[in-house]
């Protein structure tokens, strides 16, 4: 099997969990010099069009891209980033996977809850369901309350 | 199996199908062929996804490497798009790029901020190294009425100095507050006395950052051809190149200048404070001096108050250097004001301990200046011995002597910068560099103290009488602005500051009268006729700005645009592929296009004409004939006669102009479009459009 990554991406959304989704895929893609592409997505609500011109969404994402941008410099990483428009963001990131010819895909997981019980987030569990690369999801360290109840 | 829907350049955002125009119309521009032009530079591909429905949208940037959508219709620049495009000015940045770092962005400003630690470094340098010398100073004035027991009153000048020090200080630490953007003497004395005051204090504080350069870079030279004397023969590039090292560590930016010279400032401290504490410890002990001072003759001069307030003004230059931390300001990190506050009393408090400390110490030990040693390193010599410890405080010494220089490399450009901002010096200064230092300033301050060493043969004692004068008219001004600011604000304990304020100037000012007076005919006159000059200047240079900004001033009702009347000219010499696309470009601009060509052979006239015919009828040729054979001046003079007669119209004179792809064709050619657009460049009414046709080989 080949395991040797060209391509590595990382969706972001302007999540505390983004960098260190990041950093995990810079650390992965050093050994095999693998190409590192950020990708953010637009969730366009059903009553627009599909490219409907989202200025203050486009800017937001834009803005996200270049801080994590930032930090893959401060880390010494190269990488491309990419916007997209879509209905949903999970299957727009399965899609982009498989016309990018990615390997893996890096997701940042915050912790989150539902109903008292852990959840994966939707875009996270479609990715999980539906890429046909590799999938590493980097959930966020246990907040101080879920600690404090799993030990109790 | 994915396809894209929409080809790129098919779908622009411009055209987003929901009908929202950008808010500023920056889409509105449109190509020779009636497409529209993507200001934004950015685009939409539509793109299909393995499952029925998946349709999502690319949002491509091709040109994203060099310019960042910040917002709709604001692009900003990456530091590649500012890259040189020929190859030769890659290779210059590539060079500049080695000396000084790569570019900082504007947002790094924040992170080139100083902590207290290297603002300590750099700005306490100049300070701290005046107690190199000032104890020295007073006891040279004080030698000469030795037998009458001149040098007893060392130690009672040393505190009233020190008490001065705490006075300017005290003064520039409510300067640092009231005045958190910078500026010192200078902004305190405009603000508070007037313009003049505010220029004189700025000019005295410029000159004074020159000298500091120029003087102590002399003496850390000085240093070392002492210690080397078959260096004495190269003490000037010597000299040069410690300018040159220290204009490129700032031109580095002030954040890793402060990385480079704080560790030589920090060792000068570290040394001194072991001087001190040892030569306490053994006179506390009573243990004797390890090497006895050399006793150098005293002079028999009666003591008179005259004498000892030489010596006072003398010793006086261990204050020059406290108003750099006002000065800077904004260069500290946030709370500004505070952190400045604290490093200025940390400073003040140091200095005035290590100058008490030295000059009661060389009372102690009964050390009386003279030639070939200086009063530190016989100190040294009587409290370590000559050993290593004696050794480190020499070379210390020397480094800070070299390094008080770094002070006036922060101290200029930012006063200058200031002065660039309310128009009194040239506007280059306010630019910031690579590095986001204020690179002209670093330059321009570099190559006059440059220039001053050279001149003096690197031997700038001559100069050390002109700092004094400068120094404390700077502090005079400030302490004054700070009584009439006091007076202003009324704040509580107001009057408490304006009496320390008060007392502080009357101080400074009797100790600029002494150094004028005593110092005059040894060179002060030098600054007494400079400052007025250089006041005389700011003056001249404001007049010019602000008649500038009068003549270009927008009426308060606009007058609505109206489309300028213009006449189209296109110089032809003969007809070809360049002047045809000339032409085609001339006639976009108007339907009236005049060729003009200047012809020494009738003949040739007549082909163009035909030629022309043939290819553009519309067009009409005039044609100078010229005997004399010269082209610019009768093209020239024929375009003064057309605007003789319509002078409200504009003439547009469109240049036909073949690039060859190496620089060296260019010189097989009479560069006649070139020589035409230099000629024409200072006609006010007159356009010069240079239309290119790149030759490919």
């Amino acid at each position: 099997m080949d395991t040797k990554l060209k391509r590595i991406v990382v969706p972001v959304q302007g999540a505390r969990t983004d960098e260190e989704a990041l950093a995990l895929a810079c650390n992965l893609a050093k050994k095999d010099k693998s190409e590192i592409v950020l990708l953010y997505v637009i969730e366009v609500r059903r009553n627009l069009p599909i490219d409907a011109e989202l200025s203050d969404e486009i800017q937001k994402g834009e803005q996200v891209l270049d801080s994590v941008q930032r930090f893959a410099d401060k880390l010494g990483c190269r990488v491309q980033t990419d916007l997209l428009q879509a209905r949903e963001a999970g299957p727009a990131i399965v899609n982009e996977c498989i016309e990018r010819d990615a390997q893996l895909v890096v997701m940042g997981v915050p912790y989150h809850e539902k109903y008292g019980e852990y959840c994966v987030a939707p875009r996270a569990q479609y990715v999980l369901e539906h890429a046909t690369c590799r999938v590493i999801l980097a959930r966020e360290p246990l907040p101080e309350m879920a600690v404090m109840r799993n030990t109790v | 199996m994915q396809d894209p829907i929409d080809k790129p350049g098919s779908s622009d955002r411009g055209n987003g199908s929901n009908g929202q125009g950008s808010p500023n119309g920056t889409h509105g521009a449109f190509s020779a062929d009636g497409k529209e032009l993507n200001l934004e530079l950015t685009r939409q591909e539509k793109h299909r996804g393995v499952r029925a429905g998946d349709t999502y949208v690319r949002v491509v940037r091709p040109h994203g490497h060099l310019f960042k959508n910040v917002a709709p219709g604001i692009l900003r620049a990456t530091e590649e798009a500012t890259e040189p495009l020929t190859p030769s000015l890659q290779a210059l940045a590539k060079v500049r790029r080695i000396l000084i770092g790569e570019p900082l962005p504007n947002a790094a400003e924040i992170t080139e901020r100083l902590s207290k630690v290297k603002a300590l470094a750099i700005f306490a340098s100049d300070a701290m190294s005046s107690v190199a010398y000032a104890t020295e100073e007073i006891l040279l004035v004080l030698v000469v009425a030795g037998v009458n027991g001149g040098l007893n009153y060392a130690v009672p000048i040393s505190l009233a100095i020190a008490l001065l020090l705490g006075v300017v200080a005290f003064s520039y630490r409510q300067t640092v507050y009231a005045y958190p953007n910078g500026g010192g003497s200078y902004v305190v004395s405009k603000e508070n006395i007037g313009l003049v005051a505010g220029l004189v204090a700025a000019a005295a504080l410029l000159l004074d950052y020159v000298l500091t350069v120029s003087v102590s870079i002399a003496a850390g030279t000085a240093a070392i051809t002492s210690a080397f004397p078959e260096l004495q023969p190269i003490a000037v590039p010597i000299a040069l190149g410690f300018i040159a090292s220290m204009v490129i560590g700032n031109l580095r930016g002030i954040r890793e200048s402060g990385n480079i010279f704080a560790v030589p400032t920090y060792v000068f401290i570290g040394s001194l404070a072991l001087l001190i504490g040892v030569g306490l410890w053994r006179l506390l002990t009573g243990q004797p001096p390890v090497e006895a001072p050399v006793q150098h003759p005293l002079g028999n001069e009666p003591l008179s108050v005259w004498l000892l307030l030489t010596a006072f003004s003398a010793g006086s230059v261990a204050a020059s250097g406290t108003e750099a931390i006002a000065n800077g300001v904004p260069a500290f990190k946030p709370p500004e004001s505070k952190n400045a506050a604290r490093t200025l009393v940390v400073m003040a408090v140091v200095l005035a301990a290590f100058f008490l400390g030295i000059s009661f110490l060389s009372h102690q030990y009964q050390i009386v200046p003279g030639e070939g040693e200086t009063v530190v390193s016989q100190l040294a010599r009587a409290v370590f011995g000559t050993n290593p410890l004696y050794y480190l405080v020499q070379f210390a010494t020397m480094l800070i002597l070299v390094l008080a220089a770094n002070t006036s490399f922060n101290g200029f450009p930012r006063l200058a910068w200031i002065l660039a901002k309310d128009g009194f010096l040239p506007h280059q200064f306010s630019h910031r560099g690579d590095r986001l230092a204020f690179s002209n300033g670093i330059i321009i301050l570099g190559a006059v103290a440059g220039a001053l060493i050279v001149v003096f043969g690197g031997d700038t004692h001559l100069l050390i009488p002109l700092y004094a004068v400068g120094v404390f008219l700077a502090f005079t001004l400030s302490q004054v602005g700070m009584v009439m600011h006091w007076r202003k604000v009324r704040t509580a304990g107001w009057q408490r500051s304006a009496t320390i304020n008060g007392f502080g100037a009357a101080l400074t000012c009797i100790a600029l009268i002494i150094a004028a007076t005593t110092k005059f005919t040894r060179g002060a006159w030098i600054i007494v006729v400079a400052i007025p000059l250089l006041v005389a200047l700011f003056v001249l240079i404001h007049r010019h700005y602000l008649a500038v900004r009068e003549q270009l001033r927008l009426d308060k009702a606009p007058a609505e645009a109206t489309p300028l009347r213009q006449i189209v000219i296109v110089p032809l010499g003969e007809l070809n592929r360049a002047s045809q696309r000339a032409l085609a470009f001339a006639r976009g601009l108007s339907a009236q296009v005049y060729a003009v060509s200047v012809q020494e052979d009738p003949q040739n006239a007549k082909t163009l004409a035909c030629a022309l015919r043939e290819i553009d009828p519309d067009v009409k040729l005039i044609v100078l004939e010229s005997p004399y054979r010269a082209v610019i001046e009768p093209l020239l003079n024929y375009i003064d006669a057309l605007h003789q007669q319509d002078p409200e119209a504009f003439v547009t004179v469109v240049l036909p102009e073949f690039l060859t792809p190496h620089w060296w064709q260019r010189l097989l050619h009479n560069g006649t479009a070139a020589q035409l657009n230099r000629a024409l460049k200072p006609h006010p009414n007159v356009a010069v459009v240079n239309v290119p046709y790149g030759l490919p080989r």
